[in-house]
């Protein structure tokens, strides 16, 4: 058994401390906190993606919030200006339409004035047109003299 | 006592084609014999350098661009590192990360160690008990001491159960201290023995191979290839055994219980 050739124990031995002690210096020097430094680097930018990620969904979170209470505080003025230029229609109709019937009352006044003043004229005219007609016919008819006087109170009297 | 003894070809059983002992041999490629100690150059110690190389070539490659999203390289390391990490965090709490670069060490050298050894041609590195027995001690003494540094003399404590009636203390006391001794026996026997069992079983398995020929040999191959992919599997559990260990003993020594 070669295990227990004890002349081997000594070369194998000093030359696993070598070897032991190299690698130990070169992994716990050189390459280990290396590895955990890049390591470490990347769990700081996962984390830091991490926050960034929740702080931007907080963010948005927050603008749709914005959003919903300035679209609603938008629907509510609306609503305010549209009823309150119907009330201003409504009442502008009113003040237009009364003062419409008021100059057509004004202008019905005064038509039926001056009708009655013309219906009054145009009598007054008819008289004295029949009296100038009577005496045409009359002359025409050559009855002789003719009473004009007569014929004056005639045309009036059918009035 | 020297190798040249232990050549194969005219050890153990005659006619048996392969000699299942034959792949643990030390082999001398280099005499080195320094103040009349003898630190050979041998087969085992260009496999440790080879796992050295490996591990620290792939970590240093890896590890260069550091970039955030990581290569496939990098992502191995990553892994093993989390793997390690996650281990001492489990087993010894926060004080353990002082001692995380060890255990990374550690974990890393026995599991290159193990899993080279499953290369054809290879040699293991860790079926030799002078080599986990040694790295047994190294962690063994490396704790005792962490133990008595950080509780004093209060480190004896440890051997003493706490609720036991009084008249069961001595032989408990003697348990504990037989159990904490043969921590380093029991760490390094369980790598070594599965490390070994485990390629001498592969080697008779091919040795039957070539006996029975081309009719009976395919029955034994079968087996030899199952039991090549459990062995990869015992070489990574017990790469992980033992640096789970390493930390349990670790712990024991930084929080006594």
């Amino acid at each position: 058994m070669p295990q227990l050739d004890f002349s081997t124990f000594l070369p194998q031995i000093f030359w696993l401390f070598i070897s032991l002690s190299f690698l130990y210096i070169v992994l716990s020097r050189y390459a280990l906190p290396r590895v955990s430094d890049v390591i470490e680097e990347r769990k700081d930018i996962i984390a830091q993606d991490i926050d960034s990620a929740k702080e931007y969904s907080a963010e948005s979170e927050k603008a749709t919030e914005e959003l919903n209470l300035k679209l609603s505080e938008a629907k509510v003025s609306s609503q305010n200006l549209i009823n309150k230029s119907l009330q201003d229609i409504k009442e502008d109709n009113e003040i237009k339409k009364s003062s419409l019937i008021k100059e057509i009352n004004n202008e019905i006044l005064e038509a039926e004035g001056e009708i009655k003043e013309k219906k009054e004229t145009a009598l007054a005219e008819i008289s004295s047109i029949s009296e100038n007609l009577a005496i045409e016919m009359l002359e025409n008819l050559s009855v002789g003299e003719i009473d004009k006087g007569k014929i004056a109170a005639l045309s009036k009297m059918d009035n | 006592m020297a190798s040249s003894d232990h050549t194969g070809d005219h050890h153990g059983s005659g006619s048996f084609p392969a000699d299942p002992m034959h792949q643990f041999e030390i082999k001398r490629l280099l005499d080195i014999n320094i103040g009349g100690f003898d630190i050979s150059f041998t087969n085992s110690a260009l496999f440790m350098l080879i796992a050295v190389f490996i591990i620290s070539f792939t970590t240093i490659i890896s590890v260069r661009k550091n970039s955030i999203i990581p290569s496939r390289m990098q992502s191995i390391v990553e892994l093993s590192y989390e793997f390690v990490a996650d281990m001492v965090r489990q087993n010894v709490g926060s004080q353990g990360k002082n001692y995380f670069p060890f255990i990374f060490t550690l974990f890393m050298f026995v599991l290159f160690l193990n899993m080279l050894g499953m290369i054809p041609y290879g040699f293991t590195v860790t079926s030799h008990i002078a080599v986990t027995f040694a790295l047994a001690m190294l962690i063994f003494i490396g704790v005792t001491v962490i133990g008595f540094v950080k509780h004093g003399l209060g480190f004896f404590g440890f051997f003493v159960p706490k609720g036991v009636p009084i008249f069961m203390l001595p032989l408990l006391v003697v348990i504990e201290v037989i159990s904490y001794f043969t921590r380093p026996i029991s760490l390094s026997v369980r790598l070594f023995a599965n490390m070994m069992a485990g390629h001498t079983m592969l080697k008779v398995f091919s040795g039957f191979v070539i006996l029975m020929g081309f009719l009976g040999g395919w029955l034994p191959l079968a087996v030899m290839v199952a039991f090549t992919g459990l062995e990869i599997l015992i070489a990574f559990l017990q790469a992980y055994v033992f640096a789970i260990l390493t930390c349990i003993y670790l712990n024991d020594a930084l929080h006594m219980h």
